[in-house]
Protein backbone atom coordinates (compact mmCIF):
# COMPACT_ATOMS: atom_id res chain seq x y z
CA UNK A 1 0.00 0.00 0.00
CA UNK A 2 1.42 3.26 -0.86
CA UNK A 3 2.34 5.90 1.84
CA UNK A 4 0.43 8.79 -0.31
CA UNK A 5 -2.60 6.92 -0.73
CA UNK A 6 -2.86 5.81 3.24
CA UNK A 7 -2.22 9.31 3.66
CA UNK A 8 -4.60 11.26 1.17
CA UNK A 9 -7.25 8.95 2.74
CA UNK A 10 -6.46 9.96 6.45
CA UNK A 11 -6.23 13.88 5.50
CA UNK A 12 -9.13 14.39 3.15
CA UNK A 13 -11.27 11.81 6.18
CA UNK A 14 -10.11 14.68 8.91
CA UNK A 15 -10.73 17.36 6.60
CA UNK A 16 -14.39 16.17 6.21
CA UNK A 17 -15.40 15.75 9.74
CA UNK A 18 -13.62 18.77 10.88
CA UNK A 19 -15.28 20.53 8.07
CA UNK A 20 -18.51 19.16 9.14
CA UNK A 21 -18.16 20.36 12.79
CA UNK A 22 -17.16 23.80 11.32
CA UNK A 23 -20.49 24.32 9.02
CA UNK A 24 -22.82 21.90 10.21
CA UNK A 25 -26.13 21.42 8.30
CA UNK A 26 -28.20 24.06 10.01
CA UNK A 27 -30.46 26.79 8.24
CA UNK A 28 -29.93 30.59 10.13
CA UNK A 29 -33.02 31.91 11.33
CA UNK A 30 -36.15 30.76 11.43
CA UNK A 31 -37.90 29.42 8.39
CA UNK A 32 -41.84 30.03 7.83
CA UNK A 33 -43.97 27.06 7.59
CA UNK A 34 -45.05 26.45 3.98
CA UNK A 35 -48.31 25.85 3.13
CA UNK A 36 -48.53 21.36 2.44
CA UNK A 37 -48.01 20.01 -0.40
CA UNK A 38 -51.36 18.70 -2.00
CA UNK A 39 -53.29 15.47 -1.90
CA UNK A 40 -52.95 14.30 -5.13
CA UNK A 41 -48.89 15.85 -5.54
CA UNK A 42 -48.01 13.37 -2.41
CA UNK A 43 -49.83 10.46 -4.04
CA UNK A 44 -47.57 10.94 -7.00
CA UNK A 45 -44.39 12.05 -4.73
CA UNK A 46 -44.91 8.79 -2.12
CA UNK A 47 -45.77 6.49 -4.89
CA UNK A 48 -49.15 6.27 -3.42
CA UNK A 49 -47.77 5.77 0.26
CA UNK A 50 -49.51 8.40 1.04
CA UNK A 51 -50.17 6.99 4.82
CA UNK A 52 -46.09 6.53 5.20
CA UNK A 53 -45.59 10.44 3.96
CA UNK A 54 -48.86 11.28 6.69
CA UNK A 55 -46.56 9.58 9.15
CA UNK A 56 -43.55 11.85 8.14
CA UNK A 57 -45.43 15.14 7.46
CA UNK A 58 -46.61 14.62 11.38
CA UNK A 59 -42.52 14.59 12.52
CA UNK A 60 -41.91 17.66 10.39
CA UNK A 61 -44.52 19.55 11.32
CA UNK A 62 -43.67 18.99 14.51
CA UNK A 63 -39.83 19.22 14.41
CA UNK A 64 -40.81 22.96 12.28
CA UNK A 65 -41.76 24.72 16.31
CA UNK A 66 -37.71 23.44 16.81
CA UNK A 67 -35.57 24.45 13.77
CA UNK A 68 -31.58 23.77 14.73
CA UNK A 69 -30.48 26.61 16.63
CA UNK A 70 -34.14 28.17 17.65
CA UNK A 71 -36.92 26.98 19.40
CA UNK A 72 -40.02 29.21 18.41
CA UNK A 73 -43.24 29.91 20.95
CA UNK A 74 -46.35 28.44 19.55
CA UNK A 75 -47.86 31.82 19.96
CA UNK A 76 -45.19 32.76 17.14
CA UNK A 77 -46.10 30.00 14.31
CA UNK A 78 -49.18 30.35 11.60
CA UNK A 79 -51.58 28.54 12.86
CA UNK A 80 -53.57 28.80 9.61
CA UNK A 81 -50.62 26.76 7.85
CA UNK A 82 -50.67 24.55 10.76
CA UNK A 83 -54.14 23.77 10.27
CA UNK A 84 -53.83 23.37 6.88
CA UNK A 85 -50.87 20.56 7.51
CA UNK A 86 -52.80 18.70 10.36
CA UNK A 87 -56.09 18.24 7.46
CA UNK A 88 -53.88 17.70 4.95
CA UNK A 89 -52.48 15.02 7.36
CA UNK A 90 -55.79 13.40 8.08
CA UNK A 91 -57.15 13.87 4.47
CA UNK A 92 -53.96 11.42 3.88
CA UNK A 93 -54.56 8.99 6.86
CA UNK A 94 -57.77 8.95 8.80
CA UNK A 95 -56.88 6.71 11.26
CA UNK A 96 -54.36 8.58 12.59
CA UNK A 97 -54.49 9.91 15.95
CA UNK A 98 -51.76 12.39 15.63
CA UNK A 99 -52.56 14.67 14.28
CA UNK A 100 -56.12 15.81 16.30
CA UNK A 101 -53.37 14.88 19.38
CA UNK A 102 -50.90 17.65 18.02
CA UNK A 103 -54.24 19.98 17.47
CA UNK A 104 -55.79 19.46 20.99
CA UNK A 105 -52.59 18.67 23.66
CA UNK A 106 -49.92 20.26 21.74
CA UNK A 107 -50.74 23.44 19.78
CA UNK A 108 -54.38 23.75 21.59
CA UNK A 109 -52.06 24.73 24.39
CA UNK A 110 -50.91 28.34 23.05
CA UNK A 111 -51.54 31.27 25.36
CA UNK A 112 -53.22 32.91 23.14
CA UNK A 113 -57.65 32.25 23.06
CA UNK A 114 -57.75 32.68 19.06
CA UNK A 115 -54.91 30.25 18.22
CA UNK A 116 -56.82 27.72 20.86
CA UNK A 117 -59.88 28.39 19.41
CA UNK A 118 -59.23 28.03 16.12
CA UNK A 119 -57.40 24.13 17.09
CA UNK A 120 -60.54 23.26 19.13
CA UNK A 121 -62.82 24.28 16.22
CA UNK A 122 -60.43 22.10 14.09
CA UNK A 123 -61.19 19.56 16.58
CA UNK A 124 -64.91 19.88 16.60
CA UNK A 125 -64.77 19.75 12.62
CA UNK A 126 -62.33 16.52 12.41
CA UNK A 127 -64.21 14.98 15.13
CA UNK A 128 -67.86 15.29 13.31
CA UNK A 129 -65.79 12.89 10.36
CA UNK A 130 -65.32 10.26 12.17
CA UNK A 131 -67.02 10.75 15.77
CA UNK A 132 -66.76 6.83 17.31
CA UNK A 133 -62.88 6.88 16.67
CA UNK A 134 -62.09 10.85 17.39
CA UNK A 135 -64.01 11.27 20.71
CA UNK A 136 -61.41 11.88 23.53
CA UNK A 137 -59.93 14.49 20.96
CA UNK A 138 -63.58 16.16 21.27
CA UNK A 139 -63.70 15.50 24.88
CA UNK A 140 -60.28 17.09 25.64
CA UNK A 141 -61.27 19.70 23.93
CA UNK A 142 -64.63 20.44 25.91
CA UNK A 143 -62.37 19.69 28.77
CA UNK A 144 -59.73 23.29 27.57
CA UNK A 145 -62.79 25.20 26.73
CA UNK A 146 -64.23 24.44 30.11
CA UNK A 147 -61.12 24.85 32.31
CA UNK A 148 -58.56 27.18 30.22
CA UNK A 149 -60.40 29.45 28.07
CA UNK A 150 -63.35 29.46 30.88
CA UNK A 151 -66.20 29.14 27.66
CA UNK A 152 -68.88 27.29 29.96
CA UNK A 153 -70.94 27.77 26.65
CA UNK A 154 -68.50 26.19 23.73
CA UNK A 155 -67.40 23.45 26.37
CA UNK A 156 -70.70 22.53 26.87
CA UNK A 157 -71.45 22.26 22.61
CA UNK A 158 -68.56 20.60 22.07
CA UNK A 159 -70.10 17.94 25.00
CA UNK A 160 -73.46 18.01 23.41
CA UNK A 161 -72.29 16.92 19.89
CA UNK A 162 -70.36 14.31 21.79
CA UNK A 163 -73.51 12.99 23.13
CA UNK A 164 -74.83 13.56 19.67
CA UNK A 165 -72.77 12.14 18.16
CA UNK A 166 -70.40 9.67 19.66
CA UNK A 167 -72.90 6.92 19.65
CA UNK A 168 -70.31 4.20 19.73
CA UNK A 169 -70.36 1.30 23.11
CA UNK A 170 -67.15 1.81 23.09
CA UNK A 171 -67.19 5.85 23.98
CA UNK A 172 -67.23 5.75 27.66
CA UNK A 173 -70.12 6.66 29.59
CA UNK A 174 -68.32 9.50 31.27
CA UNK A 175 -68.08 11.48 27.80
CA UNK A 176 -71.64 10.98 26.86
CA UNK A 177 -72.39 12.32 30.37
CA UNK A 178 -70.04 15.40 30.04
CA UNK A 179 -73.02 18.15 28.86
CA UNK A 180 -74.91 17.46 31.60
CA UNK A 181 -72.10 18.20 34.19
CA UNK A 182 -71.70 21.10 32.04
CA UNK A 183 -75.15 22.40 31.99
CA UNK A 184 -75.42 22.29 35.24
CA UNK A 185 -72.17 24.30 36.14
CA UNK A 186 -74.16 26.98 33.39
CA UNK A 187 -77.35 26.99 35.80
CA UNK A 188 -78.88 24.93 33.15
CA UNK A 189 -80.62 23.12 35.57
CA UNK A 190 -83.42 22.18 33.74
CA UNK A 191 -81.70 20.92 30.40
CA UNK A 192 -79.30 19.22 32.73
CA UNK A 193 -82.29 17.46 34.59
CA UNK A 194 -84.02 16.23 31.16
CA UNK A 195 -80.73 15.17 29.68
CA UNK A 196 -79.77 13.11 33.17
CA UNK A 197 -83.49 11.57 33.48
CA UNK A 198 -83.28 10.55 29.70
CA UNK A 199 -79.80 8.57 30.08
CA UNK A 200 -81.00 7.39 33.04
CA UNK A 201 -84.32 5.96 31.16
CA UNK A 202 -82.52 5.30 28.39
CA UNK A 203 -81.03 1.74 29.99
CA UNK A 204 -77.27 3.11 28.91
CA UNK A 205 -76.32 3.26 32.36
CA UNK A 206 -75.87 -0.62 33.48
CA UNK A 207 -73.49 0.28 36.24
CA UNK A 208 -75.35 0.00 39.76
CA UNK A 209 -72.96 2.23 41.72
CA UNK A 210 -73.04 4.54 38.46
CA UNK A 211 -76.94 4.54 38.21
CA UNK A 212 -76.84 5.88 41.99
CA UNK A 213 -74.49 8.41 41.18
CA UNK A 214 -76.54 9.97 38.54
CA UNK A 215 -79.65 9.35 40.21
CA UNK A 216 -78.16 11.65 43.45
CA UNK A 217 -77.39 13.94 40.74
CA UNK A 218 -80.79 14.06 39.17
CA UNK A 219 -82.22 14.78 42.83
CA UNK A 220 -79.74 17.30 43.37
CA UNK A 221 -80.99 19.08 40.23
CA UNK A 222 -84.14 18.68 40.88
CA UNK A 223 -83.77 20.24 44.57
CA UNK A 224 -81.49 23.30 43.01
CA UNK A 225 -84.57 24.21 40.24
CA UNK A 226 -87.21 24.27 43.05
CA UNK A 227 -90.45 24.58 42.60
CA UNK A 228 -90.76 27.04 40.32
CA UNK A 229 -88.21 26.34 37.97
CA UNK A 230 -85.19 27.72 36.64
CA UNK B 1 1.26 13.08 -15.18
CA UNK B 2 4.73 12.58 -15.24
CA UNK B 3 4.26 10.24 -11.87
CA UNK B 4 1.44 8.54 -13.02
CA UNK B 5 1.75 7.46 -16.98
CA UNK B 6 -1.17 6.28 -18.44
CA UNK B 7 -3.58 8.85 -16.92
CA UNK B 8 -4.79 11.11 -19.51
CA UNK B 9 -5.28 8.02 -22.03
CA UNK B 10 -7.21 6.23 -19.61
CA UNK B 11 -9.53 9.28 -18.41
CA UNK B 12 -9.56 10.01 -22.50
CA UNK B 13 -10.79 6.95 -23.05
CA UNK B 14 -13.43 6.98 -20.45
CA UNK B 15 -14.54 10.30 -21.51
CA UNK B 16 -14.84 8.76 -25.52
CA UNK B 17 -16.33 5.97 -24.29
CA UNK B 18 -19.48 7.74 -22.84
CA UNK B 19 -19.56 10.22 -25.47
CA UNK B 20 -19.54 7.47 -28.16
CA UNK B 21 -21.51 5.22 -26.09
CA UNK B 22 -25.43 5.75 -25.62
CA UNK B 23 -25.20 8.29 -22.83
CA UNK B 24 -24.34 11.06 -24.78
CA UNK B 25 -27.93 10.03 -26.23
CA UNK B 26 -29.61 9.48 -23.06
CA UNK B 27 -28.53 13.07 -21.77
CA UNK B 28 -29.80 15.18 -24.47
CA UNK B 29 -33.06 12.77 -24.74
CA UNK B 30 -33.47 13.60 -21.12
CA UNK B 31 -32.77 17.03 -21.48
CA UNK B 32 -35.23 17.66 -24.17
CA UNK B 33 -37.75 15.15 -21.87
CA UNK B 34 -37.32 17.27 -19.05
CA UNK B 35 -37.84 20.81 -21.34
CA UNK B 36 -41.20 19.25 -23.05
CA UNK B 37 -42.87 18.76 -19.12
CA UNK B 38 -41.83 21.59 -18.62
CA UNK B 39 -43.37 23.78 -20.62
CA UNK B 40 -46.65 21.49 -20.23
CA UNK B 41 -46.54 22.49 -16.37
CA UNK B 42 -46.36 26.08 -18.41
CA UNK B 43 -49.56 25.74 -20.21
CA UNK B 44 -51.12 24.86 -16.78
CA UNK B 45 -49.86 27.57 -14.92
CA UNK B 46 -52.66 30.58 -14.12
CA UNK B 47 -49.45 32.71 -12.90
CA UNK B 48 -45.48 32.80 -12.33
CA UNK B 49 -45.19 30.50 -15.28
CA UNK B 50 -41.90 30.74 -15.83
CA UNK B 51 -40.81 30.16 -12.10
CA UNK B 52 -42.90 27.20 -11.87
CA UNK B 53 -41.64 26.05 -14.93
CA UNK B 54 -37.56 26.83 -13.91
CA UNK B 55 -37.91 25.49 -10.86
CA UNK B 56 -39.74 22.01 -11.70
CA UNK B 57 -36.95 21.59 -14.53
CA UNK B 58 -33.92 22.49 -12.18
CA UNK B 59 -35.13 19.82 -9.72
CA UNK B 60 -35.82 17.37 -12.55
CA UNK B 61 -32.36 17.49 -14.16
CA UNK B 62 -30.39 17.61 -11.21
CA UNK B 63 -31.81 14.34 -10.42
CA UNK B 64 -31.39 12.77 -13.77
CA UNK B 65 -28.33 14.33 -14.08
CA UNK B 66 -27.20 12.47 -11.12
CA UNK B 67 -29.01 9.66 -11.86
CA UNK B 68 -27.63 8.85 -15.18
CA UNK B 69 -24.17 9.75 -14.32
CA UNK B 70 -23.85 7.13 -11.53
CA UNK B 71 -25.37 4.71 -14.31
CA UNK B 72 -23.25 5.03 -16.47
CA UNK B 73 -20.23 5.15 -14.11
CA UNK B 74 -21.35 1.98 -12.46
CA UNK B 75 -22.20 -0.23 -15.56
CA UNK B 76 -18.71 0.97 -17.10
CA UNK B 77 -16.90 -0.15 -14.15
CA UNK B 78 -18.86 -3.44 -13.80
CA UNK B 79 -18.10 -4.23 -17.63
CA UNK B 80 -14.63 -3.83 -17.44
CA UNK B 81 -14.13 -6.12 -14.73
CA UNK B 82 -16.72 -8.68 -16.81
CA UNK B 83 -14.69 -9.04 -19.87
CA UNK B 84 -11.13 -8.76 -17.63
CA UNK B 85 -10.04 -5.24 -19.44
CA UNK B 86 -9.22 -4.08 -15.99
CA UNK B 87 -6.18 -7.25 -15.51
CA UNK B 88 -5.15 -6.74 -18.70
CA UNK B 89 -4.65 -2.99 -18.29
CA UNK B 90 -3.37 -3.12 -14.78
CA UNK B 91 -1.00 -5.84 -16.44
CA UNK B 92 0.73 -3.09 -18.23
CA UNK B 93 3.79 -1.07 -16.75
CA UNK B 94 1.41 1.84 -15.16
CA UNK B 95 0.57 1.77 -11.61
CA UNK B 96 -3.09 1.15 -9.72
CA UNK B 97 -3.04 5.08 -9.09
CA UNK B 98 -3.35 5.46 -13.15
CA UNK B 99 -6.30 3.92 -13.21
CA UNK B 100 -8.20 5.46 -10.84
CA UNK B 101 -7.01 9.20 -11.17
CA UNK B 102 -7.89 8.89 -14.79
CA UNK B 103 -11.22 7.15 -14.36
CA UNK B 104 -11.64 9.70 -12.18
CA UNK B 105 -10.21 12.83 -14.40
CA UNK B 106 -12.69 11.09 -17.37
CA UNK B 107 -15.62 11.06 -15.11
CA UNK B 108 -15.30 14.58 -14.14
CA UNK B 109 -15.01 15.91 -17.53
CA UNK B 110 -17.97 13.97 -18.31
CA UNK B 111 -20.17 15.16 -15.30
CA UNK B 112 -19.31 18.40 -16.20
CA UNK B 113 -20.14 18.17 -20.21
CA UNK B 114 -23.93 16.67 -18.58
CA UNK B 115 -24.40 19.86 -16.58
CA UNK B 116 -23.82 22.20 -19.64
CA UNK B 117 -26.31 20.01 -21.31
CA UNK B 118 -29.13 19.83 -18.21
CA UNK B 119 -28.16 23.45 -17.54
CA UNK B 120 -28.94 24.99 -21.10
CA UNK B 121 -32.33 24.48 -21.49
CA UNK B 122 -32.98 26.76 -18.27
CA UNK B 123 -31.61 29.72 -19.62
CA UNK B 124 -35.09 30.00 -21.21
CA UNK B 125 -36.83 30.69 -17.70
CA UNK B 126 -34.03 31.97 -15.43
CA UNK B 127 -31.52 34.70 -15.58
CA UNK B 128 -28.17 33.47 -16.78
CA UNK B 129 -25.80 34.31 -13.87
CA UNK B 130 -28.51 32.13 -11.61
CA UNK B 131 -28.41 29.42 -14.32
CA UNK B 132 -24.64 29.51 -14.75
CA UNK B 133 -24.13 29.70 -10.11
CA UNK B 134 -26.83 26.93 -10.12
CA UNK B 135 -24.78 24.81 -13.04
CA UNK B 136 -21.74 25.26 -11.18
CA UNK B 137 -23.13 23.64 -8.60
CA UNK B 138 -24.18 20.75 -10.52
CA UNK B 139 -20.93 20.00 -11.99
CA UNK B 140 -19.71 19.78 -8.70
CA UNK B 141 -21.97 17.49 -7.58
CA UNK B 142 -22.01 15.43 -10.45
CA UNK B 143 -18.04 15.04 -9.97
CA UNK B 144 -18.89 14.18 -6.55
CA UNK B 145 -21.49 11.41 -7.13
CA UNK B 146 -19.34 9.86 -10.36
CA UNK B 147 -16.49 9.65 -7.77
CA UNK B 148 -19.00 7.87 -5.33
CA UNK B 149 -20.04 5.44 -7.81
CA UNK B 150 -17.06 4.61 -9.11
CA UNK B 151 -15.21 4.16 -5.33
CA UNK B 152 -18.32 1.89 -4.82
CA UNK B 153 -18.13 -0.52 -8.10
CA UNK B 154 -14.52 -0.73 -7.52
CA UNK B 155 -15.04 -1.61 -3.75
CA UNK B 156 -18.23 -3.57 -4.02
CA UNK B 157 -17.49 -5.06 -7.58
CA UNK B 158 -21.38 -5.90 -8.08
CA UNK B 159 -23.44 -3.51 -10.39
CA UNK B 160 -26.88 -4.06 -8.33
CA UNK B 161 -25.65 -3.15 -5.13
CA UNK B 162 -22.80 -0.51 -6.18
CA UNK B 163 -26.41 1.19 -7.71
CA UNK B 164 -27.92 0.50 -4.37
CA UNK B 165 -24.87 2.64 -2.30
CA UNK B 166 -24.34 4.92 -4.46
CA UNK B 167 -28.65 5.56 -4.37
CA UNK B 168 -28.22 5.49 -0.44
CA UNK B 169 -25.11 7.51 0.01
CA UNK B 170 -26.62 10.34 -2.51
CA UNK B 171 -30.16 10.79 -1.23
CA UNK B 172 -29.13 10.80 2.53
CA UNK B 173 -26.59 13.17 1.50
CA UNK B 174 -29.50 15.52 0.38
CA UNK B 175 -31.51 15.08 2.98
CA UNK B 176 -29.46 14.81 6.07
CA UNK B 177 -30.47 18.36 7.46
CA UNK B 178 -33.82 17.62 7.45
CA UNK B 179 -33.44 14.07 8.99
CA UNK B 180 -31.57 15.97 11.47
CA UNK B 181 -33.58 18.54 12.54
CA UNK B 182 -36.50 15.86 13.20
CA UNK B 183 -34.45 13.98 15.44
CA UNK B 184 -33.60 17.56 17.71
CA UNK B 185 -37.33 18.08 17.87
CA UNK B 186 -38.11 18.46 21.44
CA UNK B 187 -40.91 16.87 21.55
CA UNK B 188 -41.41 12.88 22.27
CA UNK B 189 -39.18 10.58 24.23
CA UNK B 190 -35.77 12.32 23.93
CA UNK B 191 -34.26 11.13 26.87
CA UNK B 192 -34.97 7.41 25.31
CA UNK B 193 -31.63 5.22 24.60
CA UNK B 194 -33.04 4.37 20.89
CA UNK B 195 -33.77 8.39 20.27
CA UNK B 196 -30.06 9.59 21.77
CA UNK B 197 -28.20 6.34 19.62
CA UNK B 198 -30.24 7.20 16.84
CA UNK B 199 -28.97 10.78 17.26
CA UNK B 200 -25.88 10.13 17.89
CA UNK B 201 -25.78 7.95 14.45
CA UNK B 202 -27.23 10.66 12.31
CA UNK B 203 -24.92 13.02 13.49
CA UNK B 204 -21.36 11.12 12.72
CA UNK B 205 -23.20 10.14 9.28
CA UNK B 206 -24.10 13.31 8.81
CA UNK B 207 -20.03 14.42 9.51
CA UNK B 208 -19.29 11.98 6.99
CA UNK B 209 -21.32 12.36 4.27
CA UNK B 210 -20.93 15.47 1.97
CA UNK B 211 -23.80 18.20 2.43
CA UNK B 212 -25.41 17.96 -1.18
CA UNK B 213 -28.68 19.81 0.69
CA UNK B 214 -26.83 23.21 0.11
CA UNK B 215 -25.61 21.92 -3.67
CA UNK B 216 -27.94 23.30 -6.76
CA UNK B 217 -30.92 24.09 -5.40
CA UNK B 218 -33.56 25.14 -7.69
CA UNK B 219 -34.42 28.26 -5.38
CA UNK B 220 -30.94 29.87 -6.52
CA UNK B 221 -32.20 30.38 -9.91
CA UNK B 222 -34.37 33.84 -8.83
CA UNK B 223 -32.49 34.31 -5.64
CA UNK B 224 -30.69 37.27 -8.25
CA UNK B 225 -27.03 38.11 -6.94
CA UNK B 226 -27.08 36.29 -3.86
CA UNK B 227 -26.92 33.22 -5.45
CA UNK B 228 -23.12 33.24 -5.86
CA UNK B 229 -22.45 33.27 -1.67
CA UNK B 230 -23.23 29.75 -1.88
CA UNK B 231 -20.80 28.81 -3.86
CA UNK B 232 -17.41 29.29 -1.83
CA UNK B 233 -18.75 26.78 0.57
CA UNK B 234 -19.51 24.18 -1.99
CA UNK B 235 -16.10 24.58 -3.35
CA UNK B 236 -14.48 23.94 -0.07
CA UNK B 237 -16.53 21.08 0.65
CA UNK B 238 -16.05 19.23 -2.89
CA UNK B 239 -12.00 20.28 -2.44
CA UNK B 240 -12.18 17.63 0.74
CA UNK B 241 -14.33 15.30 -0.54
CA UNK B 242 -13.20 14.75 -3.83
CA UNK B 243 -9.54 13.11 -2.26
CA UNK B 244 -11.76 11.59 0.31
CA UNK B 245 -13.65 9.39 -2.08
CA UNK B 246 -10.11 9.27 -4.30
CA UNK B 247 -9.05 7.77 -1.43
CA UNK B 248 -11.60 4.93 -0.73
CA UNK B 249 -11.36 4.18 -4.65
CA UNK B 250 -7.28 4.18 -4.15
CA UNK B 251 -6.99 1.98 -0.54
CA UNK B 252 -9.51 -0.66 -1.64
CA UNK B 253 -7.76 -0.37 -5.12
CA UNK B 254 -3.96 -1.20 -3.90
CA UNK B 255 -5.43 -3.57 -1.41
CA UNK B 256 -7.13 -6.45 -3.05
CA UNK B 257 -4.96 -8.81 -4.98
CA UNK B 258 -5.85 -8.46 -8.96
Amino acid sequence: MPIPVVLILACALLWQTIWSAMYPRTHPGAEDLTEPPSAASIRVSSLDESVAYAKLMNLTLQAHDNQPGISLPFRHLDYVRIEAWLGRILELDPTGQYPLLAASRLYGTVDDPVRQRRMLDFVQRQFLADPNQRWQWMAHAAYVARHQLRDLPLAARFAESLRLHATSRQVPAWARQMEIFLRADMNEFDTARVLLGALLASGQVTDPSEYRFLAGRLTELETRRGPAGK
Amino acid sequence: MSYLPGTSTIARFALVEALRGKLALAVVAVAVLGLGVALFLGEMAITEAARIQGTALAAFNRMAAALLVVSFVISGISREQADKGLEMLLAQAIPRASYVIGKLIGYTLLAWLAALVFCAPLLIFAPALNVAAWGISLALELTLVAAAALACSLVIGQSALSMLMVAAFYTLSRVMASILAITSSPVGSIGSPSFKTMGWFMGGLAALLPGFDRFASAAWLWEGSAVWSHLPALLIQFVIYLPLLAGVALFDFYRKDL
